[in-house]
C-alpha cells in the first residue's frame, strides 16, 4: 500500500516537473518577441512600428505558424496606410500559404469591394461565406459587390440574409432597401423600410420611401412622405425635394412658392432658381425664366447644362456667367 | 537599372502633377464639375421623365447589334435599363440582336431571357454549325438548311405577328440576289427573326415573298438608321464589337471574322448617329460561343449600370423642355448643340 502511494507521490511530482519545464526552460526567440511586439503596436495603430518590426521579423527566417499572424499585421497597416495593392499582395500570399485560414481571402475581397473591383470581391465573398466565415460582414460584402456589377436580385437576396444574421442593422437595412428600390421593386423597399423606422429614428427613411413613391410617378405620396421628413429634419435639400414632387404632381403654384421661399434666403440657391425659372419657362414668362436660370447655371457641371437647355437664348460661358 | 531610374522619374512626374492638380485646381467655379446640387436636381428630375407618357417626351429606341453568342450583351443592356425605369419605346435589331429584341419586345420577362443562351445551347444551336461540312459545301454546291435555328426560333415566338408584340419591333435582313436591305416591321416574328439572323455562305437563304434573305447584319449591323425610321427621337445603341486582332483558326473562323469585321465598319457610321452608346466588353466572345452567353449578359449588365448615370443625364437634358412644356432653341443650332454635348459618347 505504501508502496503504491510512494509510486503515485512520484509520478505526481514527476509530471508536474515535466509540465512545468517549458516554461523554465523556453526561452522566447527573437522573431516571437517581434512578434509580440508587433501585436502591441499594431493594437496602438502605430504601423510605422509594426513595419520596422516586421522587416526584423523576416530577417529571423520563423517558422510558418509566426508568419501567419504577421501577415496579418502587415496587411491591416497596408489597409490602414491606403496602399491596397500592398495589402492585397501580402494578403495573397497569406492566403496561398494559409489556405485554411478565412481572414485573408475575406480582408481582399473587402479591399476589392472598397475599390470598385466588385468582379474580383464576389467570388471571394462566396468562398468565405461557404466557410461560415464573418458571416454578416461576408453576405453585405457579397450583397455590395452583387450590387456594384448590377445583379440586384442576387443582391437583395444576399442582403437579406445579411439582415437576417445581423439580427437589426439599420445601416444594412438602408442599403437593402436602396438596393430593392434601384432594382424598382418599389413595394418591396417600402416593406423593408417600415423595419428599419422600427429599429433607428431617422427622418432618412421618410426620404426613401419618397423616392419610391416618386420612381412610381406617385408624386402626392412623395410629397407627403417629405412632410413626415420635414417635421423632423428642417433641411433645404428636403424642402427643395418635396418642391420638385409638388411640381411633377401639377402643383405649380405651391412649388413656385417654395422656391422663392428659398430664394428669399439665399437669392443664388441653384435648385430654387432652377425650379423658378423652369416654372416661369413653361408659363410662357421667357425674359424672366431665363434670368433665373442664368442663376442656376452656376450650381455645377450638370445644373449648367439643363439650365442652358432649358433658356431661350444661348448661355454665355461659365467665367463669364459666374466668376 | 535604367529602366527603373526612367521609370522612377515618370513616378516623380505623376506624383507632381497630382500635387499640382490638388493645390491648383484647374476649375475653381462650381459650374465646371459635378456638385451634391448636380446629383440631387438629376434624382429630383428623373422621376417626372421616366414616368412622363410616351407621347409628352422624346420616343427612345433601342438599337440591338448583331454579334452572335457575343449579342448575349444585349440581355443585361435590357435588363439594366428596366432597374432604372428608362423608357423603351422602339426596338430594332439585327441577326442576334433581332432574336434578343423581338424576345423583349414580345414582353416576356428579362428573367427569362437570361436563361434563354443556356436554352440555345441545349437545344442545339451549335449543333449547326459544327454540321456544316466545307467539303460538301464546296463540291455539292448546296447550302444547309439551319434547321436547329429554326426549330428553336419557331418554338420561341409560334405564330406570332410582329404587330401583335408589346413594343414596336423591326429587324434587318438582306436580300442576296439584290443586296437590298429589308426592314421587317410586320408579319411573322420567327421569319422575320430567322431570316436577320441567317449566317451567310453555308445557310440556305429564308424564300420570302420572293425574296433570298440572309443575316442583316452584313448591311446594317447596328441598326440606328431603322430605329430612327420606326420614331424614336433618341437613339441607344447596344454594341458588342469583336476583337479582331484575334487570328482566326480555319476557313469558317475566317469567313465570321470577315463578315464580322465588315459589319464593324458599317457600324462606325450608323454609330455617328446613335445619341448613346453602350460598348462592355465583350470582344474575347466569339460569334459561336454560346456556352458563354451568360458571361456575355453580365458584362452587359455591368457596363449599362457603369453608364447609366451618364445616359440618364443625357436623356433629362433631351427630354426635359418636352416634359416641362417649354420651347427651346433646336437641337441643331450651335448653342443648343454646345447644351447638348453631354450626349454624345
Amino acid at each position: 500500500m505504501i508502496r503504491f502511494f510512494l509510486a503515485v507521490f512520484f509520478a505526481a511530482v514527476c509530471a508536474g516537473c515535466s509540465a512545468s519545464l517549458p516554461f523554465i526552460s523556453h526561452k522566447k526567440s527573437p522573431a516571437e518577441k517581434n512578434l509580440k511586439e508587433m501585436a502591441l503596436a499594431y493594437s496602438s495603430s502605430d504601423c510605422l512600428k509594426v513595419h520596422e518590426l516586421y522587416e526584423k521579423f523576416s530577417a529571423e527566417k520563423p517558422d510558418s505558424a509566426l508568419r501567419e499572424k504577421a501577415y496579418y499585421y502587415e496587411g491591416r497597416c497596408y489597409e490602414k496606410e491606403e496602399t491596397a495593392d500592398k495589402a492585397i499582395s501580402i494578403y495573397k500570399i497569406a492566403a496561398e500559404l494559409y489556405p485554411r485560414n478565412q481572414v485573408f481571402p475575406y480582408r481582399i475581397a473587402l479591399i476589392y469591394n472598397a475599390t470598385g473591383f466588385y468582379d474580383k470581391a464576389l467570388p471571394l465573398f462566396q468562398k468565405v461565406i461557404d466557410k461560415n466565415y464573418e458571416m454578416e460582414e461576408s453576405l453585405a460584402g457579397a450583397a455590395r459587390a452583387s450590387r456594384g456589377l448590377g445583379k440586384l436580385k442576387q443582391a437583395a437576396e444576399y442582403y437579406e440574409a445579411a439582415v437576417s444574421v445581423s439580427g437589426g442593422n439599420a445601416g444594412l437595412i438602408a442599403e437593402y432597401a436602396g438596393c430593392l428600390s434601384e432594382a424598382a421593386r418599389f413595394g418591396e423597399a417600402r416593406a423593408v423600410i417600415e423595419k428599419g423606422i422600427e429599429l433607428k429614428d431617422s427622418p432618412e427613411w421618410a426620404v426613401m420611401a419618397a423616392g419610391t413613391f416618386a420612381a412610381e410617378g406617385r408624386f402626392d405620396d412623395a410629397a407627403a412622405s417629405m412632410d413626415i421628413a420635414l417635421s423632423r429634419e428642417n433641411s433645404r435639400e428636403y424642402r427643395m425635394s418635396r418642391a420638385f414632387y409638388d411640381f411633377w404632381a401639377g402643383k405649380k403654384n405651391s412649388a413656385m412658392a417654395a422656391a422663392e421661399k428659398e430664394l428669399s434666403a439665399a437669392p443664388r440657391d441653384p435648385l430654387a432658381a432652377f425650379l423658378k425659372g423652369m416654372i416661369l419657362r413653361s408659363e410662357g414668362n421667357t425674359a424672366e425664366g431665363n434670368r433665373y436660370l442664368r442663376i442656376s447655371a452656376c450650381g455645377g457641371k450638370f445644373l449648367y447644362d439643363i439650365s442652358a437647355r432649358m433658356s431661350s437664348e444661348p448661355m454665355p460661358p461659365v467665367k463669364e456667367l459666374c466668376e | 537599372m535604367g529602366t527603373r531610374s526612367r521609370l522612377s522619374v515618370k513616378m516623380r512626374y505623376f506624383f507632381l502633377l497630382l500635387l499640382f492638380i490638388q493645390f491648383f485646381p484647374l476649375c475653381v467655379i462650381p459650374a465646371c464639375a459635378g456638385t451634391s446640387d448636380d446629383r440631387l436636381l438629376q434624382e429630383l428630375l428623373w422621376p417626372g421623365i421616366s414616368n412622363a407618357p410616351a407621347g409628352k417626351r422624346p420616343a427612345v429606341g433601342v438599337a440591338l447589334a448583331g454579334g452572335g453568342a457575343r449579342a448575349f450583351t444585349h440581355t443585361g443592356f435590357l435588363q439594366a435599363m428596366q432597374y432604372s425605369s428608362f423608357p423603351v419605346d422602339y426596338v430594332a435589331g439585327t441577326s442576334m440582336g433581332s432574336v434578343i429584341g423581338a424576345y423583349y419586345a414580345s414582353g416576356k420577362p428579362i428573367d427569362d431571357l437570361w436563361q434563354l443562351g443556356g436554352k440555345l445551347v441545349k437545344l442545339g444551336i451549335k449543333k449547326d454549325f459544327f454540321n456544316i461540312k466545307l467539303f460538301s459545301l464546296i463540291f455539292s454546291n448546296k447550302m444547309m438548311p439551319a434547321q436547329n435555328i429554326q426549330h428553336i426560333i419557331e418554338d420561341m415566338f409560334g405564330g406570332t405577328n410582329i404587330e401583335d408584340l408589346q413594343k414596336p419591333f423591326a429587324c434587318v435582313a438582306v436580300d442576296v440576289r439584290t443586296g437590298e436591305k429589308v426592314v421587317f416591321r410586320s408579319g411573322p416574328v420567327s421569319v422575320a427573326v430567322r431570316s436577320s439572323a441567317n449566317f451567310p455562305g453555308f445557310f440556305e437563304p429564308i424564300a420570302y415573298k420572293q425574296r433570298y434573305l440572309v443575316d442583316g447584319g452584313v448591311v446594317e449591323n447596328i441598326p440606328v438608321d431603322v430605329v430612327k425610321a420606326m420614331g424614336a427621337d433618341w437613339i441607344i445603341a447596344s454594341i458588342d464589337r469583336i476583337e479582331s486582332d484575334s487570328m482566326p483558326s480555319n476557313v469558317f473562323a475566317v469567313l465570321m471574322q470577315v463578315i464580322d469585321v465588315r459589319g464593324g465598319m458599317l457600324a462606325s457610321e450608323s454609330l455617328k448617329k446613335a445619341d448613346f452608346i453602350v460598348d462592355p466588353p465583350v470582344g474575347s466572345i466569339s460569334t459561336t460561343a454560346f456556352e458563354r452567353s451568360l458571361e456575355a449578359a453580365e458584362a452587359g449588365l455591368s457596363q449599362t449600370v457603369k453608364d447609366m448615370p451618364e445616359m440618364k443625364k443625357a436623356y433629362i437634358i433631351k427630354a426635359l423642355p418636352y416634359v416641362a412644356g417649354i420651347d427651346v432653341i433646336p437641337d441643331d443650332s450651335s448653342a443648343g448643340k454646345a447644351a447638348l454635348s453631354v450626349e454624345r459618347k
